[in-house]
């Protein structure tokens, strides 16, 4: 039924084309299509609640793995089995925390790699539970525990007492401030969480305003006397005085914000970056050369290529190939014959091996380049697929032929045998209509500004 | 550059798994009336269209004098054609243009005329064809005749050099039938081309034709002047002549 | 003659068959989509063609557009004031229309709603073409049809149908404005929220997509009409054949195409 084989030859090209561009999309819109190889470790915690199996599992906010399972361990406590991506190897003393996200407080795994131990998690290994922290339960427990120091503060105040030891008093307070920066330390990720847990929960909000408003519970017995401002006074006093020790260099934060060596660091640390960066971004030029053979027309046709490339993700193409094909040429003529009748007449010219050229934006995502502009004089369309770190490279092309109504289509696969050589072999034109359908093979070299910098240093020593 | 004789050889031509056309030999003589006749279905049109490059063989060559079109460059095909027009069965005149456009369009196509131009000679064409007040209409306003007409005009506006009719009377009346195949005369007496024409209509073929040729099952059975039709003894030929229904063609419609 | 082509086929060979005849689809239609292209550039130009296919394709559908977008704007913004209220979220409401209606809605609806409008009737207007031997009359004057019927049709929907797609998402805007007003959101917040949130790279990659979709839809219309058979039937065969192929092809793309963008 199909008999020209050609419309099939141009499907499978473009469905070779499409499934690239597929694979592509799938990537770039990170579908974790894939299935990774995983290995377990388990971790008990006193309490699961809310976790659900298959949720997250990360490292410093990343997901690498997934709850595989959650039993009851030892009739009270939730033992959670995880599996983690193979290639993630976490040392052996790291922790796991519950955490949650978002409005809702959706629970999952995070884990805080140690590093106290060289020593890596194997398999069915067993890491320890932190406390599982940091929601809105814990911080209001912890806020009580607050309003019930302050009250031993301003119990004998309130008394009256004011001959009461006043050192007792400011230890009072330091325990108090140390405990309010411990929960601040201790759950600083978690608070922004928290908070914006907070901000959504409206019943939560709302038992809490309910429980101030009628003055019982800790905290609405706090807000609600009349001592609280007096207090807090106090309170500010002593914040007062951590800042004051701050200022002084006394303590890690203190030292850490006085020392001029941290500046120096932090200096040293970003200038390191920054080369990092500029080393990634610099602006590389290569040169290709290739010469290919034709061999149904027993041919050899070459190409020279100058790329310039500004960053890693995209270049620009400019070169020129000779063409056995050369150029076609034809002309129309109107002429009128003795009989006053007009005659149209072509003439037709072919000019062989001249230069054709190549102009060419090319864009990288992942593994696949995208290129477009003037392919051997002709507007069309490229693009590469690279393999085995970028040793490998797949090519499709399009682009329109000068006499050809079919476009020039070309497969090709080209690797990088040794240094700057390449091996090429592919099909040329293989839908032509003009018989000029060929398979080919070929040697290409690709220098590099350094290698070229080398070769013209090199050659200016000779002289 | 004059009227080219026309050569098949070796036509063969297969929709699917159903071959149409099987080997057919044929030549068409230059700046002559050729008829190729045969039964409905049987092929004719489709060689026609392989003649004008509407279709391409599975095998065989086509001549145009010393030049080979199967399986040439479009741009080849192109370049004939601009000394080739196509009178199809209908017409087949541009439905989203006005008659006017129609027979001036070729010129314009063609000659990249512009429409002023073109149109004062499409004036003079319908004017000859005594269809000069169709010219705002549309095509899908005319009768069958006047269609078929307007569609003349416009094959024989680049005066071209091989003309085609597929079935010009088809589909007409007895008169309107007459005065087409005079029209078809009156063609050749002006631009001495090779006119190509495909019809079961016998009479038609043995009173106008210089040349014709019967296509049977994909293959030409006989060709030669009408003389030599009238005198055959081929009993295909015979049963074609006649309209018999009883035959080597099988049933006759 | 007729027991040849029915052979009896096997599952396998059936399977087979039909592989080959999404292959044989494929790239013929690509082919026809890269002559149309590359013939489009080039003389004699043929603005005049173009400029009639835009007004088919862009001014004869703006009706059918604004309606589609207030209609679905209003309607999107009703179920999302529901969802919202319960975290009293209702500030949000213009910022999650405005950014549906820019990425997704506007596009898509849009070029759905052109496809079964425009679409159809080129499939059908190139089937009676086909089937009357216009397209052939068009190939013996040495005029390539696909360049007098097929470019003019393809440029017209790349260039109108984001155009287009800027109304409807207008006018989505406006119907969800209109109904989130009727509804008690505050109007300062609807429009003020929508400066804040909706940038500039939302409504252009938009209107990329749509771009694409005027070229599917377009080019799927023609090809469909233009390599019809089998007389009046087979022009209908091609007209919902085409609208069918297109949704599918513009839903697939606008998958790949988001994916890609956002």
């Amino acid at each position: 039924m199909y008999k020209s084989s050609t419309e099939i030859k141009v499907g499978l090209f473009v469905l070779a084309a499409l499934g690239l561009f597929v694979w592509m999309a799938v990537r770039l819109g990170g579908f974790g299509l894939s299935v990774k190889d995983t290995y377990n470790i388990s971790t008990v915690f006193p309490s699961a609640v809310g976790l659900k199996q298959g949720v997250a599992v990360e490292v410093a906010g990343i997901q690498v793995g997934t709850v595989a399972s959650i039993e009851l361990y030892d009739d009270k406590q939730a033992r959670v089995v995880m599996a983690i991506q193979d290639g993630i190897r976490l040392p052996a003393d790291s922790a796991a925390f519950i955490r949650s996200s978002g409005l809702l407080g959706d629970k999952y795994v995070e884990l805080a790699p140690g590093g106290g131990t060289q020593e890596k998690l194997e398999a069915g290994g067993q890491i320890a539970a932190a406390r599982a922290a940091a929601d809105v339960s814990d911080v209001m427990q912890q806020l009580g525990e607050i309003a019930a120091d302050l009250k031993k503060i301003t119990a004998p105040l309130a008394e009256g007492n004011t001959g009461s030891d006043l050192k007792d008093l400011i230890s009072n307070l330091k325990d108090m401030s140390e405990r309010l920066s411990g929960i601040v330390s201790a759950n600083e990720a978690g608070l922004t969480e928290t908070l914006a847990a907070l901000n959504g929960s409206m019943t939560n909000l709302q038992e809490i305003t309910d429980k101030i408003n009628s003055g019982s519970g800790s905290l609405g017995r706090l807000i609600n006397d009349d001592s609280t401002v007096r207090e807090l006074n106090q309170s500010l006093a002593s914040i007062r005085h951590i800042t004051g020790r701050i200022e002084a260099g006394e303590g890690t934060l203190g030292r850490l914000i006085s020392d001029d060596g941290t500046i120096d660091k932090v200096d040293r640390a970003l200038s390191s970056l920054t080369g990092y960066l500029e080393k990634e971004d610099k602006f590389k030029v290569f040169v290709e050369y290739r010469a290919d053979y034709l061999t149904r027309h027993d041919f050899l046709k070459s190409t020279i290529n100058l790329r310039l490339q500004p960053g890693p993700d995209r270049y620009y193409l400019l070169g020129v190939t000779g063409d056995y094909f050369g150029k076609y040429k034809r002309s129309d003529f109107r002429s009128t014959d003795a009989n006053g009748v007009v005659r149209n007449s072509i003439e037709e010219e072919w000019r062989r091996d001249k230069l054709k050229f190549n102009a060419q934006i090319a864009r990288r995502y992942y593994d696949m380049v995208v290129r477009g502009g003037l392919i051997e004089s002709g507007a069309g369309l490229g693009l590469d697929y690279y393999l085995d770190e970028d040793k490998l490279r797949l090519t499709l092309e399009a682009f329109s032929g000068d006499f050809d109504e079919r476009p020039h289509l070309r497969a090709e696969a080209s690797y990088n045998i040794w240094k700057i050589f390449y091996f090429n072999l592919g099909y040329d034109d293989f839908i032509s209509d003009q018989h000029r359908a060929s398979p080919y093979f070929g040697l290409g070299l690709r220098f590099n500004d350094d290698d070229l910098k080398y070769l013209l240093s090199g050659a200016s020593s000779l002289f | 550059m004059s009227a080219p004789a026309i050569t098949v050889r070796n036509l063969n031509k297969s929709f699917g798994s159903l071959p149409v056309l099987k080997g057919l030999d044929l030549n068409l003589a230059p700046s002559r009336i050729n008829f190729i006749i045969g039964q409905s279905g049987g092929g004719k049109s489709v060689l026609l269209k392989h003649l004008a490059g509407l279709l391409a063989p599975d095998q065989g060559e086509i001549w145009f004098d010393d030049r080979q079109m199967a399986g040439a460059a479009p741009a080849d095909w192109r370049a004939l054609r601009m000394r080739m027009a196509f009178l199809f069965q209908d017409g087949a005149l541009f439905d989203s243009l006005s008659v006017g456009r129609n027979v001036a369009f070729p010129l314009w196509v063609q000659q990249r005329a512009d429409w002023r131009a073109a149109g004062r000679k499409a004036r003079e064409r319908l004017e000859e064809l005594d269809l000069a007040g169709a010219w705002d209409a549309r095509p899908g306003e005319l009768s069958a005749g006047e269609r078929k007409r307007v569609a003349l005009a416009r094959a024989l506006i680049m005066e071209p050099e091989i003309l085609f009719f597929d079935e010009p009377t088809t589909g007409l009346d007895p008169l309107l039938s007459e005065q087409v195949d005079g029209l078809i005369g009156l063609t050749l007496a002006r631009t001495r081309a090779t006119v190509v024409v495909v019809s079961h209509d016998i009479a038609a073929a043995l009173a106008l034709a210089d040349q014709v040729a019967m296509i049977h099952s994909g293959r030409i059975i006989l060709e030669g002047s009408p003389e030599t039709f009238r005198r055959s003894g081929e009993p295909a030929v015979r049963q074609f002549l006649a309209g018999d229904s009883e035959g080597p063609l099988g049933f006759l419609d | 003659m007729a027991a040849q082509s029915s052979i009896i086929l096997t599952p396998v060979a059936r399977l087979g068959a039909l592989t080959l005849g999404a292959l044989y689809h494929l790239g013929n239609y690509s082919l026809l989509l890269f002559r149309a292209l590359a013939s489009a550039f080039g003389p004699p130009w043929r603005l005049r063609g173009i400029l009639r296919q835009m007004e088919a394709v862009g001014v004869e559908s703006i009706f059918v557009v604004i309606l589609t977008g207030l209609f679905t704007g209003g309607v999107f913004t009703l179920q999302v004031i529901y969802g919202f209220r319960l975290f009293a979220a209702e500030s949000l409401v213009g910022p999650t229309v405005a950014l549906a209606m820019c990425r997704e809605l506007g596009p898509v609806l849009t070029a759905l709603m052109v496809t079964g409008r425009v679409g159809s009737a080129m499939a059908a207007e190139l089937g009676a073409m086909r089937v009357t031997e216009q397209i052939d009359a068009l190939t013996v004057m040495a005029a390539d049809p696909i360049k007098f019927l097929i470019s003019p049709r393809i440029i017209a929907g790349l260039t109108m149908l984001p155009f287009l797609a800027a109304v409807a998402d207008f006018t989505g805007i406006l119907g969800g404005y209109a109904v989130a007003v009727a509804k008690g959101v505050d109007p300062g917040q609807f429009v003020g929220r929508i400066r804040d949130h909706v940038v500039l790279a939302d409504v252009v990659n938009g209107l990329t997509k749509s771009g694409v979709f005027g070229l599917i839809l377009t080019s799927v219309g023609c090809y469909m009409g233009y390599y019809s058979q089998g007389g009046a039937e087979g022009v209908g065969r091609a007209a919902t054949g085409a609208v069918v192929i297109s949704y599918v092809a513009i839903l697939a793309s606008d998958f790949l195409m988001t994916a890609v963008m956002f």
